[in-house]
């Protein structure tokens, strides 16, 4: 899709908590093959502080990003968080991210839910509304605490973090553009979470082939058939990462030099944050990207739909890097938790009270 | 089930404890935290809204390990008078931070957390802590 007017990024930020826990710690709590979680290349993950949750996390997110962006919030005329973790079934979390920024209350806003692809809707969804003239700026959060029963293969990976990004007509204030986009969607069944239950499931078979990897694969094909390009013209590529090891292996797929997907690679070192997974890789690449270098983002949500995204670099973006904390800040800012005090955080001991 | 929180409060308090909103007198520029609607220096109603930075230094701190009933999960909790550098006195808790490491001097910033949930079905209150400034910027 390609809009009559070229839509871009403003500014950009992320969040990740300082905590950590190391993935061989969950093994050997729950008995797993030592060394099982290095075949899925990653090695330690984020863990949301006992008082952090999706608004907390997609606040200081957007927080980075309005920095960057170098804009009032007031002129913000649209919030929308993607995210699987809303700390409420029933009540927004974007008024109180709204509300906390000076954003509200002449703006528009919601939450999206489409697992782990919302905040992939919502930059389509602000592309359309920049492009018509209906909003100046647009602020894109993609947050999670993400949820994995205990003992689950997913507890390896389900994390916690943020991305958000400022959107605004190209030339107005923006430091890359998309170039297009492609999305991709259909009903598969790989994974879900009924309302009343607290962790997901997810339908084994289903989870790299036909979900990840058809949905991605088509994504990022239809993407490059309607742009006219093939994977050389990128110098970068981030996918979504539900682990270390399966970005590397589309990438393969689709013809990416496994050096355009390392910078900006992330899972391994913080472990899937759902709805910030591909947007913080994003935010690592524009953190070193040069001006008229080309990325390609492709997002993933179980269910399952993927969104591709050729985004140019423009001239301007080196001084941005700078005025809020980097992905790399947040990856070394970090203190490592035991199991137990891991369990607490993320409310696994449950606790009866009168 | 009951609700303990005041639902009129959280919300009427949602400005100043989600961006630290403050009065400010137009007469004397006194800045008083959380807003009022009289000077308490010189009896002026004439006051207006301001934000503070949410920057500033601890002048005290106390560790509390007996807390109150659904306060567990937050234990220990660090209460902090932070002086902005408006010159405003704040009390609010710390996070990110073990009671070892506190101390008076140290450098904050104000971030968004949560401080307190009304049981499991009731509103979750979101405010101002602090936490501190990362090693190298505490000079
Ligand atoms: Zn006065």
């Amino acid at each position: 899709m390609k809009p009559v007017n070229d839509v871009g990024i403003a500014g950009w930020g992320v969040y990740i908590p300082k905590y950590r826990i190391k993935c061989s710690e969950i093994e050997a709590m729950w008995g797993f093959q030592p060394g099982y979680c290095r075949s899925l290349n990653v090695y330690e993950k984020a863990v949301a502080g006992v008082d952090e949750d999706t608004i907390t996390i997609g606040y200081e997110a957007a927080k980075n990003a309005i920095l960057r962006a170098k804009i009032s919030p007031s002129e913000v005329g649209a919030i929308y968080v993607g995210t699987e973790s809303k700390p409420y079934a029933v009540k927004p979390s974007i008024t109180v991210i709204g509300e906390a920024l000076g954003i509200t209350p002449k703006t528009l806003g919601a939450d999206l839910e489409f697992a782990c692809r919302a905040a992939g809707e919502a930059i389509e969804a602000s592309i359309g509304l920049i492009a018509s003239g209906m909003i100046k700026y647009s602020l894109v959060i993609g947050a999670d605490t993400a949820q994995a029963s205990p003992g689950d293969v997913l507890e390896f990976t389900a994390s916690s973090g943020g991305a958000a990004y400022v959107l605004a007509k190209r030339g107005d204030n923006t430091v890359a553009y998309f170039e297009g986009s492609f999305s991709y969607i259909t009903d598969t069944p790989d994974f879900w979470r009924r309302p009343r239950s607290p962790y997901p499931y997810h339908g084994e078979q289903f989870t790299g082939d036909p979900a990840y990897f058809h949905h991605i694969i088509s994504a990022v094909k239809g993407l490059m058939e309607s742009l006219g390009l093939r994977s050389s013209d990128f110098d970068y590529a981030v996918f979504h990462q539900p682990n270390g090891r399966f970005p590397l292996k589309v990438a393969s797929k689709l013809g990416f030099p496994k050096d355009k997907v390392l910078p900006g690679l992330i899972t391994p070192y913080i472990g899937n944050t759902y709805n910030g997974s591909a947007l913080i890789g994003l935010a690592a690449v524009l953190e070193q990207a040069k001006p008229d270098q080309r990325i390609l983002l492709a997002s993933f949500g179980s269910g399952s739909g993927s969104d591709a995204y050729s985004i140019i670099v423009e001239d301007g973006i080196e001084e941005r890097v700078n005025l809020a904390p980097k992905v790399k800040d947040f990856l070394e800012n970090k203190e490592y938790i035991s199991y137990p005090l891991y369990a607490k955080f993320r409310g696994l001991i449950e606790k009866f009270e009168m | 089930m009951s609700m303990k929180f005041s639902i009129p409060k959280t919300w009427r308090e949602r400005k100043p404890h989600y961006l630290l909103e403050a009065t400010k007198c137009k007469n004397c520029g006194k800045i008083h935290y959380p807003p009022r609607t009289v000077c308490d220096k010189c009896g002026s109603r004439d006051l207006e809204r301001t934000r503070l930075s949410g920057e500033g230094r601890i002048v005290s701190y106390t560790v509390q390990y007996v807390v109150l009933d659904g306060f567990r999960d937050y234990a220990p909790i660090i209460y902090a008078i932070v002086e902005l550098k408006e010159g405003v006195r704040v009390l609010a808790p710390l996070t990110d931070v073990k009671p070892g490491d506190v101390k008076i001097g140290l450098k904050v910033k104000a971030v968004l957390r949560k401080v307190s949930e009304d049981g499991k079905l009731g509103l979750i209150r979101y405010a101002i802590k602090f936490k501190p400034l990362e090693a190298e910027s505490q000079k």
